[in-house]
């Protein structure tokens, strides 16, 4: 599978552009010569030019610096949220697929309610009643998403529980943890990465919206989405404000769904290798 | 198809407890006391005060009994009054509701008007240029955020070209207009927000049409109508769009939901008194009975969206209606 989808054109692109902010994540910070939240009044709402590439806001702080801050939050809490989600998801669909009869009733029925509230709606109110942090948005963020995973696991071990290889491991004694971690799980995995994959994509949007709102990453803090909400003051005088923050979150979003179209495309061929070929 | 509506109906009686389960108790989770909102920027409150409104509002009692008492004045659609003006919370909902119906209406016709065709006219022409583009073109507009494009679109065409309004749903003069300039004025408010939301879903209806296209296209009952010597059009308007459109059901279904949760974000940026921009000012303001009500009610839509669209689909489609091993 890795193979076809590093051979992809979408994988390449989207792999290169996510690599990038990785990379000015990581590296920008120690580069940039402006600190993210330096207040310079003497260059309020400079337009992009040689000192400052991408100009500055109304308080004289410089957006690239504050981009390749807010880039670091934002793939931070993009990965850490679907890890998460992905855990409790795998947990809670593993266990329902497995187990079956009432325990999958009862917490199939559990993702059924919880999939019933609008997902903004949920969020925001949980953020009503806790404070707005870096470590609730995470929580709260991780905690409403993992109902697809548990969906999508539950599936693929319902289909997989009845193959000879988890009799085998039955016969020689594996316990049920060591059967669903170490037989099931590894082979429902390629869906779980690609709904993983636009799950990172969907973090990220969910928190820049949130940050937007004002109930996200709190400012001085830049993160892309409360950068955006800054420049709803400046709306028609300073246009390099509005554009950069955004920009960004939505390169990131497009190569965050190149890549998972890519590994969708991947596992879809490799399916139909699989058919093909039984003796695989 | 009665015996299939009262398996659905039972199904959906656990789910709906389920959910004001949530909805109430994701409240208390709150630490201090949900008086808290309403007596914390007054220092003057004495104990005394606070412990009339506690009873005013039930708290006083354990947190079963409140739950309980919650739940029978719910399902008469009575929600209590609302912590920021003392209103009843039902009338506060039903006043946001028809501007976020109208936009919503709105750019649910201009989606299903655009996605459907844009979509058929992908996979009919698939792998020709015109798929090509209109597919990365597609693939863009999903991945770009709505509030973006909404900050982009009022800089440019409501700041700096200053042909559309940026803010509200009405100008400042609205009252004095004549009848028709009313309706013109509240139109010409509501273009940038039903653009933004319409561009917002466009994406994703236009790929799925676009993919069970595809997969339809491949039928054996395609080929057979061609055997036929039907023309192409009406082997592809009339025998494939229709049964391609069947899932589409099930989008119009979960799209209930979205008439009371609107789009919070959006709504609040183009200052739209709907009921998303009336959930985020409850959330700003803890104001509780608002927060817990809208909850319910759109989770519940969701329910029974989902129910519309197991009806819709049964009606629609036989097969479902009467399942082979049921026969």
């Amino acid at each position: 599978m890795l193979r076809d989808f590093s051979k992809r054109k979408q994988a390449q692109f989207g792999l290169l552009l996510v690599g990038l902010f990785l990379a000015a994540s990581l590296i920008g910070p120690h580069v940039c010569p402006w600190q993210p939240d330096a207040v310079d009044e003497a260059h309020l709402l400079t337009p992009p030019g040689r000192s400052h590439w991408l100009g500055t806001d109304q308080l004289g702080r410089d957006i690239l610096s504050r981009l390749v801050a807010g880039a670091r939050i934002s793939l931070l809490i993009g990965f850490v949220v679907v890890l998460i989600a992905t855990a409790v998801g795998v947990l809670i669909g593993a266990t329902a697929g497995y187990f079956g009869g009432g325990v999958d009733n009862v917490l199939m029925r559990l993702v059924d309610i919880a999939l019933c509230f609008p997902v903004t709606f949920l969020i925001l109110a949980v953020i009503a009643v806790l404070e707005p942090s870096t470590v609730n948005i995470i929580l709260i963020l991780g905690l409403t998403g993992w109902m697809g995973q548990a969906r999508l696991v539950r599936a693929e071990v319902l289909s997989l529980k009845s193959r000879e290889f988890v009799l085998l491991a039955r016969s020689y004694g594996a316990s049920h943890s060591r059967i669903i971690l170490r037989h099931l799980v590894p082979n429902a995995a390629g869906p779980v990465i690609v709904a993983a994959i636009f799950g990172v994509a969907a973090a990220i949007l969910a928190e820049a919206g949130l940050s937007f709102l004002g109930l996200g990453i709190q400012p001085p803090t830049p993160s892309w989405g409360n950068m955006l909400a800054d420049a709803r003051s400046t709306l028609g005088v300073a246009w390099w404000q509005s554009l950069f923050p955004g920009a960004a979150i939505f390169l990131i979003l497009v190569a965050l769904n190149a890549l998972g179209e890519a590994a969708r495309a991947s596992l879809r061929h490799e399916g139909k290798n699989y058919e093909r070929d039984p003796a695989r | 198809m009665i015996i299939f509506l009262a398996k659905k109906l039972g199904q959906m009686v656990p789910v709906f407890l389920g959910i004001t389960v949530i909805s109430f108790f994701v409240i208390h989770l709150a630490p201090g006391r949900p008086s808290d909102a309403l007596t914390e920027l007054n220092p003057k409150v004495s104990l005394e005060v606070r412990e009339r409104l506690e009873k005013l509002y039930g708290l006083d009692k354990p947190i079963g009994q409140q739950y309980r008492d919650w739940l029978t004045r719910i399902v008469r659609l009575d929600f209590g009054a609302s912590f920021a003006d003392g209103r009843p919370v039902t009338a506060k909902i039903l006043e946001a509701l028809p501007v976020t119906l109208l936009i919503n209406f709105a750019s649910l016709v201009l989606i299903l008007g655009i996605g459907i065709p844009l979509g058929a006219l992908c996979a009919v022409r698939k792998g020709t240029w015109i798929d090509k583009a209109i597919s990365a073109t597609l693939f863009l507009l999903f991945a770009a955020p709505t509030f973006w494009l909404a900050l982009l679109l009022m800089d440019w065409l409501g700041v700096k070209l200053g042909c559309l309004p940026v803010f509200g749903i009405k100008s400042i003069d609205h009252e004095y207009l004549s009848g028709p300039a009313k309706v013109l004025d509240i139109a010409r408010h509501l273009v940038l927000p039903v653009t933004v939301s319409t561009i917002a879903s466009l994406a994703g209806i236009s790929r799925y049409v676009h993919q069970n296209m595809v997969q339809t296209l491949r039928e054996p009952f395609v080929l057979a109508c061609r055997s036929r010597g039907l023309p192409q059009r009406l082997v592809i308007y009339r025998h494939c769009l229709r049964n391609a459109l069947l899932p589409v059901i099930t989008i119009l279904g979960l799209s209930l939901p979205g008439l009371i949760s609107g789009g919070v974000i959006f709504e609040s940026i183009f200052a739209i008194p709907g009921t998303g921009r009336l959930f985020f000012a409850s959330v700003m303001a803890r104001d509780y009975p608002v927060i817990m009500a809208m909850l319910v009610l759109g989770a519940v839509l969701t329910l029974l969206g989902n129910f519309l669209a197991d009806i819709g689909y049964a009606l629609a489609d036989p097969r479902i209606r009467y399942p082979k091993n049921a026969a």
